[in-house]
């Protein structure tokens, strides 16, 4: 039994096999991308042990069952080393083989350590500033901060899968209690006051604009001050056309027709009304945020008050804002807003409810949201929703940021960010530049220059970001890359010569 | 005289090649001259030609003009190189905007601007002029707003595509009348002298009108109206919508002093700067004499006026001239659609020398010859380009396209050597002759010699990841089409012995070894990369699983041999496999629209990839029938499955 087994594992048909398998697999990942996204596809395809399911080219497939990325890169390697056990023989002929399949044990174990252990974090800064910790963009923290005296902080962080799970969390360094109350992976934001000064500025508006065709006699002047607009002319034409009027190429002249028609004109007058009622309600809605929230409220023929807004929670923020939860972005470059309310209980009472919420408007930290006090028996504590921290024992400070375009082009040229660490435990303090394709590793981190998109770089001009990268094993494929390459072209070479000896004839 | 003949063949097309460097001397206008003046365009210095030619690429697909595109090629259309269609656009446009430059193809298009959809009268219902698009550019401005806003690029179909690609060109188009003069200007070099004269006047009027003394009012509505004509040509820069998909307008004018790429101008901008105060740019008043003499059709003041402002740049800009000049002349030569010519002459003779009477070596000898000489003017051609982007040969697509294109046949020409079968010739002159057509087609898309985006911005990782890459591109291909000629010879013909199968088993099998090592080292290299400049070797994106793909590929097909899984024609039927692998990984990835790699999207390239793999696949497919149906006397004594432990050299059958 167990020499089947062996002869099994030792199999150059299951090679093949996995091989194939393999290929599949990365063809399928590859196409499922522009479905799924590309981080959802590393998870689902390639970082597991079983595919289920998928969606090529937009059809779905849920019969598809596949062995992952896991399983055949441990299938492999299985089957590697148990061939090499069996078949080893030290020979010229064979250091080659040998040294290629070393070198593919070391890349494949090496990339499963790095899916293990690698964390990704980012640094962002503003030109003179200094940090002295990373942010882990995926992971979000809710934490308690309270003075602990001597300029000292107490922080008590809690993961957001706790979050997730709900029900009452305590930590000893606490005295309360945090409930649950609600969680969402991500969520829209908006402030209940702008929302209500929006939406009183877009009522005005629509009075306004209604107030301009009250009367017939209003129609040939509105006409003609719609001409000058570019926008307003096409729903000019487009109410004459739906009010009957065939020629209404030149709106001033059709309107002067219309407005000595009685039954016609009082058509008119309304559904140019409905018309740019509904032109507004789109331009507000197509900005977002409270904007939209309010042309939809008005859309839907709610009064909008501050009374009549939601609130979240009863303390803090959430008092006078509203989130709507938004389905989970599933791609790597947009960002989840999660948010939380949370009740606090201390001595058997509740304190109220807050509301957490992390988020990035426009690049900047919503004002709304900086940490807010918790007032507890006299003692402050403040609470926030944030990415995930990871203090370093040393700082950086940020002293230029370069992002320059090739000349007359809108093209990136060149991104870099001269930086001053800062390291008190081994009293290092110089200067380094990071720039693209030339990262700073230091402190078993490695920090490389991020690409900003040109709408990031307009909104925050000496600002940059670097990405952190924390991996043990990266020096892995770089060995088993050079171990590979040298086992490979030893093989072949030894071939050629032996190829190319052959061939010539050789002398009588 | 045999012996005489395939030198003689080779020398006639070296000549032909030779021949092309030496173009007649111009009679008129010196185009060329004025096609070698430098400018800053897309953040690269280049000829004014370089920019004509690529328009023309936007606008129609070719590199020159045609005036007459109703006649037959044999009615002898009026067909004018770029620069001097180009001249008329910026120095004359209500000539240029009668000429029928826009080509369009669909009809829902047509449709949406009025166009005739039959030919007729002067029209071949394919090119339009500007002339004729211009009453209804609003609504393709509108309708082209739409699609960018509301479809996603993925998703467009033909006609939206078609409507995003027209309104691209007219902009193109406008952004150009505005290059150099304002595009109403009639008499433009008065004009300009008219308000460098009056501007310090105006200046001054406009500043005692601010302060609300008296005035000149004459001099402050002069200088009023000229800025905002002014204004209007940069507005074609300003335009928000464009200026998202990074239309920006080409920089005429040179540096005053220094040579800072950063210090080029564009006209409007340097009039608006002269409005403001500022000393005029010395190469205004050069255009402006220059355009005057070619609207007046002032044949030599034309060229005294081209000749002077050359003189005017040489001691500021000597480098950039003699650069623009090596472009021009590389623009010329076109050096990639002589090899293609020469290794189709290369097929064809390989191909007869197939199907010879009698022994023809002086045929197959030719063959070989000429293929070399693709070979070297293809090498020329990368290096030239080399030379002129300072970067190492493959920075994109099209030049993949073109390094394959060198690749395939120089191994073609070792196998060549060893075999003188004529097989390496033609499998080395069909990927050269493919590639290079492909190649064409990209360069129809954008500017080839395009700058590189930062994270691209490094010689070295171009030089080792993204050459060796191609190169285990190439050598798959060789592989691949060693083994359609196994397929369709030995189908169709009689010609394949068992002896010829085991020479094609041996050459596909030494040339998957390379191609593993070249695709592995490639593939690690570029996950190197990767690690260096972003933090992560491997992240599954597009290009990266078609290269492993390609290497995995490679890995099964040799354990299948060595396994005794497969023996000579399977091997072979699994060399053509390897070319629908690599087409895909290298095109098809483009194709998904995602990923870090993505070229841009080809709309043709997808259908002409999948007729490609269709076309493998009948093969694989005939080269899988039993083998009694087979012309080529394959049949019987079947070679013994080999078994062999990997390590061995090929395995030979017992």
């Amino acid at each position: 039994m167990s020499r089947h087994i062996w002869k099994f594992l030792t199999s150059l048909r299951v090679t093949i096999v996995l091989l194939a398998l393999a290929i599949v697999l990365v063809f399928v990942g590859t196409v499922a991308q522009a479905d799924e996204g590309l981080y959802q596809v590393q998870n689902r395809y390639f970082r597991h042990w079983w595919v289920m399911g998928t969606t090529l080219w937009g059809h779905k497939m849920p019969w598809f069952i596949w062995p992952g990325g896991y399983t055949l890169g441990v299938g492999l390697l299985v089957n590697l080393i148990a061939a090499h056990i069996k078949r080893f023989q030290w020979s010229m002929s064979k250091v080659g083989i040998h040294l290629t399949h070393l070198g593919i044990i070391i890349l494949l174990v090496g990339q499963l350590a790095t899916d293990m252990l690698q964390q990704e974090s980012t640094m962002a800064f503003n030109e003179g500033e200094a940090e002295s910790y990373i942010a882990r963009h995926r992971e979000r923290e809710l934490v308690f901060t309270s003075d602990a005296g001597k300029d000292q902080e107490q922080v008590v962080s809690i993961p957001e899968k706790l979050l997730a799970q709900g029900g009452d969390i305590t930590n000893r360094a606490l005295p309360f209690t945090v409930r649950v109350k609600h969680y969402e992976p991500n969520g829209d934001f908006v402030s209940n006051p702008e929302v209500v000064e929006t939406a009183n500025k877009l009522t005005a508006a629509l009075v306004t604009m209604e107030s301009e065709y009250v009367s017939a006699d209003q129609l040939v002047p509105q006409a003609q001050k719609a001409e000058q607009a570019e926008g307003r002319v096409e729903v000019w034409r487009a109410a004459l056309r739906s009010v009957g009027v065939k020629e209404a190429e030149d709106i001033v002249a059709a309107a002067d027709k219309v407005a000595k028609q009685p039954e016609l004109e009082g058509k008119l007058r309304t559904e140019l009304k409905s018309r740019f009622r509904q032109m507004m309600l789109r331009g507000f809605t197509a900005q977002g945020g409270a904007s939209q929230a309010a042309a939809q409220k008005i859309a839907a023929g709610e009064t909008v008050t501050a009374e009549s807004m939601p609130t979240m929670s009863t303390n803090g923020v959430g008092a006078h804002s509203s989130v709507t939860s938004v389905p989970e972005a599933k791609d790597e470059d947009t960002r989840n807003f999660p948010f939380a309310v949370l009740e606090i209980l201390a001595g058997g009472k509740s304190l109220g409810t807050w509301l957490v919420i992390t988020g990035f408007v426009d690049g900047q930290e919503i004002k709304t949201l900086r940490p807010q006090e918790i007032d507890v028996d006299g003692k402050v504590f403040h609470v926030a929703l944030r990415e995930e921290r990871q203090y370093l024992p040393f700082s950086i400070k940020l002293l230029k940021a370069t992002h320059k375009n090739y000349a007359g082009s809108d093209t990136p040229k060149d991104f870099r960010s001269r930086v001053m660490i800062d390291n008190p435990t081994t009293k290092e303090n110089r200067e380094v530049e990071i720039s693209m394709n030339d990262p700073l590793r230091y402190g078993g981190l490695a920090f490389y220059q991020y690409q900003m998109t040109k709408d990031e770089f307009d909104r925050a001009p000496g600002q940059s970001i670097l990405q952190v990268v924390h991996n043990p094993s990266w020096l892995a494929p770089y060995i088993g890359c050079i171990v590979v390459a040298a086992g490979m072209l030893w093989q072949f070479l030894h071939h050629l010569v032996g190829f190319i000896t052959k061939r010539r004839p050789r002398p009588i | 005289m045999k012996k005489w003949l395939p030198l003689i063949i080779t020398l006639i097309f070296a000549g032909w090649v030779i021949g092309q460097a030496f173009p007649p001397k111009e009679e008129g206008f010196a185009y060329s001259d004025f096609g070698k003046l430098p400018i800053l365009n897309g953040g690269r210095r280049q000829p004014i030609d370089s920019l004509a030619r690529n328009t023309l690429l936007q606008l129609r697909g070719k590199q020159s003009a045609n005036y007459e595109p109703w006649k037959k090629w044999y009615q002898g259309p009026k067909i004018v190189p770029a620069t001097e269609w180009f001249m008329e656009v910026l120095m004359n446009p209500e000539l240029g905007d009668t000429r029928p430059v826009f080509r369009i193809d669909n009809p829902d298009v047509k449709g949406l601007l009025g166009l005739p959809l039959d030919e007729s009268f002067e029209s071949d219902a394919k090119h339009f002029s500007w002339n004729q698009l211009q009453p209804k550019a609003d609504a393709l401005l509108k309708e082209t707003m739409r699609v960018v806003n509301e479809v996603p690029s993925d998703k467009r179909n033909a006609y939206e595509k078609a409507v995003f690609n027209l309104w691209r060109a007219t902009f193109i188009y406008q952004q150009l009348k505005s290059s150099l003069q304002p595009p109403d200007a009639r008499d433009w070099q008065s004009e300009l002298r008219e308000f460098i004269e009056n501007r310090d006047a105006g200046l001054a009027a406009a500043k005692a009108a601010e302060a609300g003394k008296p005035h000149d009012e004459a001099a402050l509505k002069i200088v009023m109206d000229d800025a905002s004509r002014f204004l209007s040509m940069e507005r074609y820069d300003e335009f928000d919508f464009a200026k998202k998909m990074e239309l920006r307008m080409p920089l005429f004018l040179p540096p005053e002093t220094g040579n800072d790429d950063h210090d080029w101008k564009r006209t409007g901008q340097a009039l608006m700067e002269t409005a403001r105060g500022a000393t005029p740019n010395f190469a205004l008043a050069h255009y402006a004499v220059i355009g005057a003499a070619f609207r007046a059709n002032d044949v030599p003041g034309f060229n005294q006026a081209v000749a002077a402002y050359r003189a005017a740049l040489i001691p500021r800009l000597d480098a950039n001239l003699s650069e623009a000049s090596k472009e021009y002349f590389f623009n010329h030569m076109q050096f990639f659609y002589l090899a293609m010519m020469i290794a189709v002459c290369a097929f064809l003779a390989a191909i007869v020398y197939w199907f010879r009477p009698v022994d023809w070596e002086w045929l197959r000898r030719a063959a070989a010859y000429l293929l070399s000489i693709a070979v070297l003017v293809t090498t020329i051609g990368i290096i030239f380009r080399m030379v002129l982007v300072g970067r190492p040969p493959v920075i994109n697509l099209y030049s993949s396209a073109t390094f394959i294109a060198w690749g395939a046949p120089v191994l073609g020409l070792i196998l060549e050597r060893f075999w003188r079968n004529s097989i390496g010739v033609v499998v080395g002159s069909v990927i050269s002759a493919m590639c290079l057509i492909v190649a064409h087609y990209l360069s129809l898309e954008k500017d080839t010699l395009e700058m590189l985006r930062a994270v691209l911005d490094t010689n070295f990782w171009l030089a080792t990841h993204v050459v060796v890459v191609t190169l285990g591109y190439a050598s798959t291909f060789v592989a691949g089409f060693l083994g359609i000629i196994f397929v369709v010879r030995g189908f169709f013909t009689s010609a394949v012995t068992p002896e010829l199968k085991r020479s094609l088993a041996r050459m596909v099998y030494g040339i998957i070894c390379f191609a593993t090592l070249f695709s592995f080292v490639g593939t690690v290299l570029g996950g190197i990369w990767a690690d260096q400049s972003w933090g992560r070797f491997w992240g599954w994106d597009p290009k990266e699983n078609g290269a492993i793909i390609i290497v995995l590929w490679n890995a099964l097909v040799l354990h299948a041999r060595w396994g005794g899984l497969v023996r000579e024609r399977g091997l072979l039927n699994l060399a053509i496999v390897g070319n629908i692998v690599t087409s895909w990984s290298w095109f098809g990835t483009n194709m998904l629209g995602i990923g870090k790699h993505s070229y841009g999207f080809m709309e043709a390239a997808f259908l002409a990839l999948v007729g490609f793999d269709g076309t493998m696949l009948l093969l694989i497919f005939i080269g899988a029938l039993p083998l009694h149906l087979w012309r080529s006397p394959l049949e019987g004594k079947p070679s013994k499955p080999s078994k062999s432990t990997p390590g061995d050299a090929e395995p030979q059958p017992a």
